[in-house]
């Protein structure tokens, strides 16, 4: 079941950007949407977390579409933005309390993950601090921990490691394969290819708006003559395979 | 999740920070602007019932349509305030439908209240005009009312449909103008100029019936979907006028700076600065773009401006304390734009000095200044070419003290750090 994609066409206030896009992520699969800028993978998560009202197409998560019910069907998913989105009011703990009741989630049960994660981030000291008091990466940090503590079925993650230190970057990674072990599926963005490969189950291409590619990392490789530890090369690959193919 | 307690506090929350801020615009030099323009309106009011010149207004058939247009004008205060902000799109992502039905009801009911407070004050304050009209039976007056606020319901009713993703109507600029503008403008026009209880009774009769159809069809279901861009946008542009409002008289320090390309002006900007220099060039071309100061610098002469047309002759010492104050205002709104581009490092790293930058910016100040005092005694005309030249001799010497003692004073100031 997992996240089925099913010729999805939209875009933003009358412009189409997404023309047929088709793709799954199964349970307990993880799954990497990459493409140049403006490919459409921002504009296809918008649509997925029903941000974007798509023209034509349907998105359904382990059978339940989105159009039928957008609150159950968004309750399923915890989503991590490329930038940080905090409430400058509000403590750590306090914005952690606010995404466990909006996801209505028993609080005195959850907390341990909470503290778990909150460790693992090294953030348990800091929960009574303001956002105008952490850091980008801390920021980032944040997000991470409010996102893991759901344990949705569907996590969507815009650039996992932007901002985050080598150490945090280790921890994501183990994150995302804990939560894909435990059935959940796993939707990310991202431009390090190499850092991806060792996780990601697939990557799924995006050109103009349409599905390019999809396979592992090995086909990936194959498909554009690209060794493992070349992979970080192969956003300048696939812009010269577009040129000339548009040519 | 208790939506209707989450917009309850952050309603909370938000009459806080206007009591906050409201202390800071009374403490400032809003009590003294507010005394004089109101003194200044009430007796301009008063020279209407008072005036032989003023008679055309009981006979002529334009008047309820004058009457109507002024309310139209007041039907504008007041939209949806949703008080959203931007991370509840992440937050609140699966709460759409709890959104719709509690979160967004109070935001509605709420809304409604504040703008009935401002529309039964503009009955209130055209109330003598209409009664000396004549013909104002009860059944009028309870139209008028009844119309004026069930027609603003109506209209937030279709904000709150708007910030769905689903929304069955999509405003473009011509539906809003006739909706806000055309409808209640003709409709109220015709209500004061009827004088049949038959068709009173039938205007109340169909303006209730349009509130249930509304009412019946933008009911909420489980496919409601909260379209979270415009929602957003919606409450960041609400909050970034209130504080645009309280930026007038004081001065508030959460204010975003935005800014509008308005290409329209180019050509005259141009004009206006060639032969001019580069950093004079850039203050120009800033003011022009700017979001808040600009509008805010047009509002404050308008203001101004009506008032000075509306004050009687005899009042020549009111009409100079409102210039003076209009003077005042601009340069207090004009202080900003300097201490804006020095915080700017690429001011910084251009190599003109400070003190010449100082000497560029009060040049503008006094120039701007001239071009208010210009528009304000062309408003003065009226009353005569001796009180004309008395009111010039007073701004040109108001200026030249805002210009040469209060300006440098205030960059100073910043200088130091201090503002």
């Amino acid at each position: 079941m997992g996240l089925n994609v099913n010729n999805l066409t939209g875009g933003y206030s009358g412009t189409t950007v997404l023309n047929g896009v088709n793709f799954k992520v199964e349970n307990g699969e993880i799954v990497a949407l990459i493409g140049l800028n403006g490919a459409g993978k921002s504009t296809t998560i918008n649509h997925i977390i029903g941000e974007l009202q798509p023209t034509s197409g349907e998105i359904s998560l382990n059978g339940a579409r989105l159009a039928d019910n957008p609150t159950i069907f968004k309750k399923q998913i915890a989503y991590i933005p490329e930038q940080p989105m905090l409430y400058d009011e509000l403590t750590l703990s306090e914005h952690l309390h606010l995404m466990l009741a909006t996801h209505e989630i028993d609080n005195v049960q959850s907390w341990k993950r909470v503290e778990e994660l909150l460790n693992m981030f090294r953030l348990s000291d800091k929960q009574h601090w303001l956002p105008t008091h952490f850091s980008k990466g801390m920021k980032q940090k944040v997000m991470l921990v409010a996102a893991f503590m759901l344990e949705s079925p569907l996590l969507i993650v815009d650039e996992p490691f932007l901002g985050l230190d080598t150490v945090a970057q280790k921890d994501v990674i183990q994150l995302l394969k804990q939560h894909a072990s435990l059935g959940n599926s796993v939707l990310m963005t991202t431009h390090l290819l190499s850092s991806a490969a060792k996780f990601v189950d697939r990557f799924v291409v995006l050109k103009d708006g349409q599905v390019y590619f999809t396979g592992s990392a090995a086909q990936l490789g194959d498909r554009f003559n690209l060794k493992f530890n070349q992979l970080d090369d192969f956003f300048d690959v696939f812009q010269q395979v577009s040129s000339y193919e548009h040519a | 999740m208790n939506m209707r307690k989450v917009f309850k506090e952050r309603f909370i929350n938000a009459q806080k920070r206007n009591l906050r801020y409201l202390r800071l615009l009374f403490n400032d030099h809003f009590v003294l602007f507010l005394l004089i323009a109101f003194g200044g309106l009430v007796l301009g009011y008063r020279e209407i019932f008072k005036q032989a010149e003023f008679n055309w207004v009981w006979h002529s058939p334009v008047t309820p349509f004058l009457i109507a247009f002024f309310l139209t004008l007041v039907f504008q205060i007041g939209k949806l305030v949703t008080y959203f902000e931007p991370a509840d799109r992440l937050f609140f992502l699966g709460t759409d439908y709890f959104i719709a039905t509690d979160y967004l009801c109070y935001a509605l009911w709420s809304s409604f209240c504040f703008s009935m407070l401002w529309q039964c004050l503009a009955i209130v304050s055209i109330l003598p005009i209409i009664i000396k009209l004549g013909e104002l039976s009860i059944i009028k007056l309870i139209t008028l009312i009844a119309f004026y606020l069930i027609y603003k319901l109506v209209i937030l009713l279709l904000e709150k449909e708007q910030l769905f993703q689903s929304s069955r109507l999509k405003m473009n600029h011509m539906y809003y103008l006739i909706v806000y503008y055309l409808i209640p403008f003709l409709l109220l026009g015709f209500i004061l100029s009827l004088s049949s209880s038959f068709f009173l009774v039938l205007i109340n009769f169909f303006t209730v019936v349009f509130l249930l159809i509304i009412l019946m069809n933008f009911r909420n279901n489980h496919k409601v979907s909260i379209n979270w861009k415009m929602a957003i946008e919606q409450a960041v542009k609400h909050k970034q006028l209130v504080y645009q409002f309280y930026a007038t008289f004081a001065e508030i320090p959460q204010q975003v700076k935005t800014i509008k390309r308005r290409r329209y002006l180019d050509l005259f900007l141009k004009l206006i600065t060639r032969n001019q220099k580069a950093l004079y060039r850039l203050y120009v071309v800033r003011l022009a773009r700017d979001r808040d100061i600009l509008p805010l610098l047009v509002n404050i002469l308008l203001v101004g401006a009506i008032l000075i047309l509306l004050i009687p002759r005899t009042t020549i010492f009111l009409t100079m304390g409102i210039g003076l104050i209009i003077l005042y205002l601009v340069t207090f709104q004009l202080i900003p734009l300097f201490k804006d581009t020095e915080n700017t490092l690429w001011t910084r790293i251009i190599p003109i000095d400070i003190s010449q930058r100082e000497r560029i910016f009060m040049s503008l100040v006094y120039r701007m200044n001239l071009l208010v005092s210009a528009i304000l005694v062309s408003c003065n005309f009226k009353n005569g070419l001796h009180q004309s030249i008395t009111f010039v001799i007073i701004l040109i010497a108001g200026n030249l003290l805002l210009s040469k003692i209060y300006v440098p004073h205030q960059l100073q100031k910043i200088k130091k750090g201090y503002l």
